[in-house]
């Protein structure tokens, strides 16, 4: 059975992306940012003798973060995982690609607030 | 004997990895796709463990509205894509899209059987072209088996690429690779 805070963490993640598509990218934030919470308290819920699930709602838990464009939340979720020995190595390298993306958006944010 | 895909609008209501909005988001891209090169109903040929099978797809010409709301054919085709894997797998398998998790670049389907969870659920990998024949359809279910060994996919997983001109879905289970 699938986790009803994940679920209602994907159904937001929906109408963030269909916000995305129709232009409006900041209500798509806020939406994934919602979603985010959610999916926060999924992860909690995961037994951890379920590593492959601790995976896909991990990596899906740092995208959400990723996505709302909270770089630093993005950052700490996908560290936090990354210690773990039983992450699944495919997890592993979604977290990795999520941590380098969350660390570059964040040195363009720094760049570009620098200009200002 | 005629072998039907599940009605694309209705599939929320046995796969809980799809909400009623979303599958019929789902639906309407479907429609958009075919429209431009079909009229329903629609033949598709489906070729999975080495085995072809036809099935019929009945659907409703998309209005006018409709192809100006999913003008990007980018956004039609992938999404129409996710809702024809989705039925074609529970056509094929008797499987549902059990749960949707995001990812860096987009959001990955899981399925398996009636009571399956994520630690034993099929990752399903899309893919979908709106005018690519049968060739390139089959070049990129390769490079998906390519990825697959070079370890980068999540296993057990299914990867299925769609053709809405060609009328063709090509499947393969990513463990099946030499």
């Amino acid at each position: 059975m699938i986790d009803q805070e994940h679920q209602r963490a994907q159904e937001l993640a929906a109408e963030a992306a269909a916000e995305l598509r129709a232009g409006n990218a900041d209500d798509a934030a806020r939406l994934y940012g919602r979603a985010a919470q959610h999916e926060e308290r999924a992860l909690a819920n995961v037994p951890h003798d379920k590593p492959r699930t601790l995976g896909i709602i991990g990596v899906s838990l740092a995208a959400l973060h990723f996505k709302a464009g909270r770089n630093d939340e993005a950052a700490r979720v996908a560290a936090s995982l990354l210690e773990s020995s039983d992450l699944p190595p495919d997890a592993r390298a979604q977290l990795e690609e999520i941590a380098e993306a969350a660390q570059i958006a964040r040195a363009q944010s720094t760049m570009q607030a620098s200009h200002h | 004997m005629r072998r039907d895909l599940p009605a694309l609008d209705r599939l929320h209501e046995r796969h809980h990895g799809l909400t009623e909005a979303v599958c019929r988001s789902y639906d309407e891209a479907v429609r958009v796709c075919l429209s431009r090169h079909h009229k329903p109903p629609v033949k598709i040929l489906t070729e999975a463990d080495d085995v072809e099978r036809w099935f019929t797809l009945e659907w409703t010409p998309a209005t006018t509205r409709e192809h100006r709301a999913w003008a990007n054919m980018n956004d039609a085709v992938e999404a129409g894509a996710y809702g024809v894997a989705i039925a074609t797998i529970e056509a094929l398998y008797g499987w549902f899209a059990i749960a949707r998790a995001e990812t860096l670049t987009g959001a990955d389907y899981y399925v398996g059987a009636v009571g399956a969870d994520l630690e034993s659920a099929f990752r399903l990998e899309i893919s979908g072209s709106d005018v690519a024949g049968p060739t390139e359809l089959r070049l990129r279910l390769a490079r998906k088996l390519q990825q697959a060994s070079a370890g980068r996919s999540v296993l057990p997983a299914l990867a299925c690429v769609v053709g809405f001109k060609s009328r063709l879905i090509l499947v393969s289970n990513l463990e099946n690779m030499e």
